[in-house]
């Protein structure tokens, strides 16, 4: 298995549509890498260019050192996996997850181990003779992640998998799948447009957006410390609030307001990050997340860090309850806990409590915060 | 202000397969009713039996006392919004919309200036507006499941009947139009049923709710009373996400202590808990029930109640959902995303019993403590 | 070779052996019209003449009733069997297929029905059906060659449209009965306009399948109904064929359809296509 290099690559279909644009990307032996995107970001026609069904119209593309370019599909060594697991319905489950094996030729023995390992760790060991079409969804979906991943090539890719699978479903495998690729140890590249499934599997996650890489870091990275507007409204269900607004830096703190002072808060402290000195008095975009925030009583309106909400909208949850406002007119959803009963058409006091606020330039988006003991 | 539609024993039939069987429930008026069930549940079915789409093979609806059986679906006159949004493709939006009202049966009712003022009303509030000229083909999923709304909010009807309008919509969207639906729900007052299979917009929008599974209804209440009070094993699992954490057991009496004993687990329980489950149940065999959000990691092995490794940890920004195997049983949990878990690594869990409920294995009834 | 040079090359194969398909299917009708505009003499001739002066001789001949080739009557005659056999066809089958499609009328297995009376020889029903039309007066009639059309044109036409409206979501009805229209009313706003495509298919087919037809046309007629078809067949002569003419008339039967063809040809595509993409 090698390492994944993608260089300055870029694809224009018919001269005019720019899929990808100047990608740059360093995957390692190994790796889970998630392509996260909304539908058009370019996430599909780069795994198509790794796989080699799509030219590559500019930049390379390297497996360790060697350039792979110019290389047929079917010389590089990868496996895919698309939405639809195409599983042979009269053959057991034994001869579909050795299938790739068998067809090209390695011997039995090998076969054999291959087989009862993977079959092992997403427990098949009780259907290996069973015939597919006797079994059911789950178990289909097992057996056709084990054939996935029975063929340790260079890499595994994976076009948004189980995106058509029911949730419960969805669900599970999204569990079996990260499990055996940590188990495995396989270079994977996984296309999605679902945040959540790339979080919880991947080792790093590659955002882009129109054809651009946005941020490319550790889910950790991605949620704690977003590069710009986009990563921050994309990761995270429910997505973070955006007050767009001006930036003063006091003596005892940082002072967010907008215009017409119905949004004027004063906040100190930020996870160790600062926040860059020459956007004092600037215009910016303030972040917080929903969960971050606190209902306090109208008597204790006063304070530094609360600012008022005008709800219109009241969802009430299991284990807690969103509410819709609008903070000077701009839509925002924050979290509030279950037996909290919060009335539409009330004003409601928050607290942000936030300990790692995002702070954004307004015009290019980009996140002005740099780390204490900065690099 | 809207109508009280019931139905009685309503079972339906296709060939050999059950779709629905017995059906009782009686929705208010001016209410928000919700059937939440998998696919295949027979929610569609159940709808399509009150629009008189199709016809059951046994039983009876009633609207205001009385049997509209014998009426077709034109005549009881209810509004649909359909799964797939039923668009009509070779019209525009603007004409989709006006299609209702320009029936052969109403064609006396409004005059063409009335129809074009109604439906650019209802595209504003919906938002769609600017897109009264386009085609059904050149619009995204949510335009067209709006379309789909307003198709149906034009009418001056007293039912609303909505299969899983907003399944097919992204997350953001969807949260926006759970909103928009039940805030134009209240402002019209009119009775309206849904069918999805999301508790969560059950639990958001709904005023009461049933359950439906294998075309039986489970249970009715309020969404918080089917949370907090289920009153079955499938009620239970219905909501909340990730669902419910099921261990099956046994009461063990060894040395003057009750155990429940299941699969890679024995807990010890005090003498109240064993008495009230020997007293409520013929044998031994039973189902605990422990919501994700009530298990919680232990450091301390002493005070566990549980012990298993660690399966699969999947972070989620601010939460992450730890699956660890006890046995052969894959339980779930929230956890902070701070803390690390390697695959096949022991952990211990705790939960506190007063959180979880009993039910009977074989029945699958909760047995109230 | 890389990919894109590797498209370049196995394209021009495949358009080369197009073309050299086109070629051959397109070879006798070629000919024939070099035949109708090539003097009486070169056409008989041993070995094949490709130079010649060409003439319309042919074709005035035609015109001039010469050998009693009524070219007026004969033309008017394909015309209004053919646009009849069509028309009628498109108004008793679209109601049937949408029965059939929506309703299993005639059960399950309506297309085996009609497919296995399609592979019976048409040839083999020619005595009966000439009895039949001469115990009911129908013989050298007009209405009777649209009869006989009708029956190959209304089950061909049912079973194309009927599977262009299975592919439409039941959905679409279901919304217009709850918007208060009968099923009539559906079938005429909803299911036609959506299968405008079709429609248009099966009537250029069922235009030229009529317009072309030989055999019923040739046996049925005499003198009143006789199409375009049957008339060039009396070039036959038991003196010899009279190449010349025969290729003529031919010519001048094939053009309408041509016509019809390429005018028809967007909506053939897109009709009988238009199921297979969602």
């Amino acid at each position: 298995m090698s390492s994944i290099k993608l260089k300055d690559i870029w694809k224009i279909y018919g001269h005019e549509v720019e899929a990808v644009r100047n990608l740059q990307l360093d995957i390692k032996n190994g790796e889970f890498v998630s392509l996260l995107g909304p539908s058009g970001c370019g996430k599909s026609s780069t795994l198509r260019m790794i796989a080699g069904l799509e030219e590559i119209t500019k930049g390379n593309l390297y497996f360790d050192d060697t350039r792979m370019n110019d290389i047929e599909p079917g010389d590089r060594n990868l496996s895919m996996v698309f939405e639809n697991y195409a599983l042979f319905p009269h053959m057991t489950a034994y001869d579909n997850i050795a299938f790739p094996l068998t067809v090209r030729k390695f011997n039995r023995i090998e076969i054999d181990k291959r087989v009862k390992e993977i079959s092992n760790l997403l427990d098949l060991d009780d259907l290996l003779n069973v015939l597919v079409v006797s079994c059911g969804g789950g178990e289909k979906q097992r057996i056709g992640i084990a054939r996935a991943f029975i063929r340790k090539g260079e890499a595994l890719l994976m076009d948004e998998p189980i995106s058509h699978l029911d949730y419960e479903l969805r669900m599970r495998t999204r569990g079996e799948l990260a499990r055996l690729q940590r188990l495995m140890e396989i270079t994977t590249i996984y296309v999605t447009h679902d945040q959540a499934e790339a979080l919880a599997m991947s080792d790093r996650i590659a955002v882009l957006n129109f054809g651009e890489l946005q941020q490319f870091g550790t889910p950790e990275e991605l949620y704690d410390s977003p590069e710009n507007l986009f990563v921050a409204g994309f990761i995270g269900e429910p997505p973070m609030n955006f007050i767009p607004c001006t930036y003063v830096r006091q003596s005892d703190g940082h002072r967010f307001y907008t215009e017409n002072m119905g949004f004027d808060i004063k906040l100190n402290g930020n996870k160790g990050k600062l926040i860059d000195e020459k956007y004092n008095g600037r215009n910016v975009v303030f972040g917080f997340r929903p969960h971050e925030v606190e209902i306090v009583s109208e008597a204790n309106r006063d304070g530094n860090t609360i600012t008022k909400a005008a709800v219109f909208n009241f969802e009430p949850g299991c284990e807690h309850s969103y509410v819709l406002a609008k903070i000077c007119d701009i839509d925002v959803l924050f979290e509030c806990p279950q037996n909290v009963r919060v009335y539409e058409n009330k004003t409601v006091y928050i607290d942000i409590i936030s300990k790692n606020f995002h702070v954004f330039d307004r015009e290019s988006g980009k996140s002005i915060l740099t780390r204490q003991n900065s690099s | 202000m809207g109508i009280t539609i019931s139905a009685i024993d309503l079972t339906k039939k296709f060939k050999e397969t059950v779709a629905v069987q017995n059906l009782n429930f009686s929705v208010k008026e001016g209410e928000l009713f919700a059937f939440l069930g998998p696919p295949g549940a027979g929610k569609t079915t159940t709808l399509n039996l009150l629009a008189g789409i199709l016809l059951p093979d046994e039983g009876d609806i009633k609207v205001g006392g009385k049997s509209i059986l014998e009426l077709k679906p034109q005549e009881r006159d209810f509004a649909m919004v359909f799964e797939s949004y039923a668009l009509y493709p070779h019209l525009t939006v603007e004409q989709n919309i006006a299609f209702p009202l320009m029936s052969p049966m109403r064609s006396n009712q409004y005059s063409k200036g009335e129809i074009k003022e109604k439906v650019l009303n209802t595209a504003k509030m919906l938002g769609i507006d600017e897109l009264l000229t386009r085609y059904p083909k050149e619009l995204s999923g949510g335009q067209k499941q709006r379309v789909g709304v307003g198709r149906a909010l034009i009418r001056d009807t007293e039912l609303y009947l909505l299969d899983e309008p907003i399944a097919h919509l992204d997350a953001k969207l969807r949260h926006h139009m759970r909103g928009e639906l039940k805030r134009l729900q209240k402002k019209s007052g009119r009775t309206t049923i849904l069918a999805t299979p999301d508790y969560n917009e059950v639990v958001a929008m709904a005023d009461r709710a049933a359950i439906l599974n294998n075309g039986e209804i489970q249970q009715i209440g309020t969404p918080l009373d089917l949370f907090n009070r289920p009153k079955n094993i499938i009620t239970a699992a219905s909501i909340g996400d990730p669902p419910i954490n099921l261990f099956d057991f046994k009461l063990k009496t060894k040395d003057a202590k009750t155990n429940l004993v299941g699969d890679g687990f024995s807990i010890v329980v005090n003498e109240k808990l064993s008495y009230s489950l020997k007293r409520n149940s013929n044998d031994d065999s039973f189902v605990l029930g422990v919501r994700p959000g009530k298990i919680e990691v232990e450091n301390d092995k002493n005070r566990a109640l549980l012990s298993g490794e660690v399966y699969i940890f999947e972070p989620l920004g601010a939460q992450g959902i730890l699956t660890v195997k006890i046995g052969e049983k894959l339980v779930k949990l929230r956890t902070d995303t701070n803390d690390r878990y390697e695959i096949g690594k022991n952990v211990y869990l705790s939960f506190k019993l007063n959180d979880s409920t009993v039910f009977h294995k074989e029945t699958g009834e909760a047995i109230l403590m | 070779m890389s990919l894109q040079a590797e498209k370049k090359k196995r394209n021009w194969i495949i358009f080369i052996v197009l073309l050299l398909g086109i070629i051959v299917i397109n070879f006798p009708i070629i000919w024939i019209f070099f035949t109708s505009i090539k003097p009486k003499e070169f056409i008989e001739s041993t070995t094949p003449v490709w130079l010649f002066k060409p003439n319309f001789a042919h074709y005035a001949g035609l015109f001039s009733h010469e050998g009693e080739f009524n070219f007026f009557l004969y033309f008017s005659n394909s015309l209004i069997i053919s646009i009849s056999a069509t028309f009628l066809a498109m108004f008793i089958a679209y109601p049937a297929a949408y029965s059939i499609a929506r309703y299993r009328t005639l059960g399950d297995n309506y297309s085996f029905f009609v497919l296995s009376i399609r592979m019976i020889p048409p040839i083999i029903f020619i005595i009966p059906i000439s009895i039949l039309f001469a115990l009911y007066r129908l013989t050298d009639t007009r209405i009777g060659i649209i009869l006989i059309y009708l029956t190959f044109n209304i089950p061909f036409a049912c079973w194309i449209i009927k599977s262009f409206i299975e592919d439409i979501p039941e959905d679409l009805e279901r919304a217009a009965y709850m918007d208060g229209y009968s099923h009539l009313q559906v079938m005429t706003k909803i299911i036609f306009p959506l299968t405008k495509s079709a429609v248009a298919a099966v009537a250029i087919i069922c235009f030229i399948f009529s317009w072309n037809e030989f055999l019923f046309a040739l046996i049925l007629s005499f003198i009143k109904s006789v199409t375009l078809t049957a008339g060039a067949a009396q070039f036959v002569t038991g003196y010899g064929i009279r190449w010349g003419m025969i290729s003529a008339a031919t010519v001048i039967a094939i053009i309408p359809t041509i016509i019809v063809g390429l005018i028809g040809q967007r909506f053939l595509v897109r009709g009988l296509t238009m199921g297979a993409v969602k």
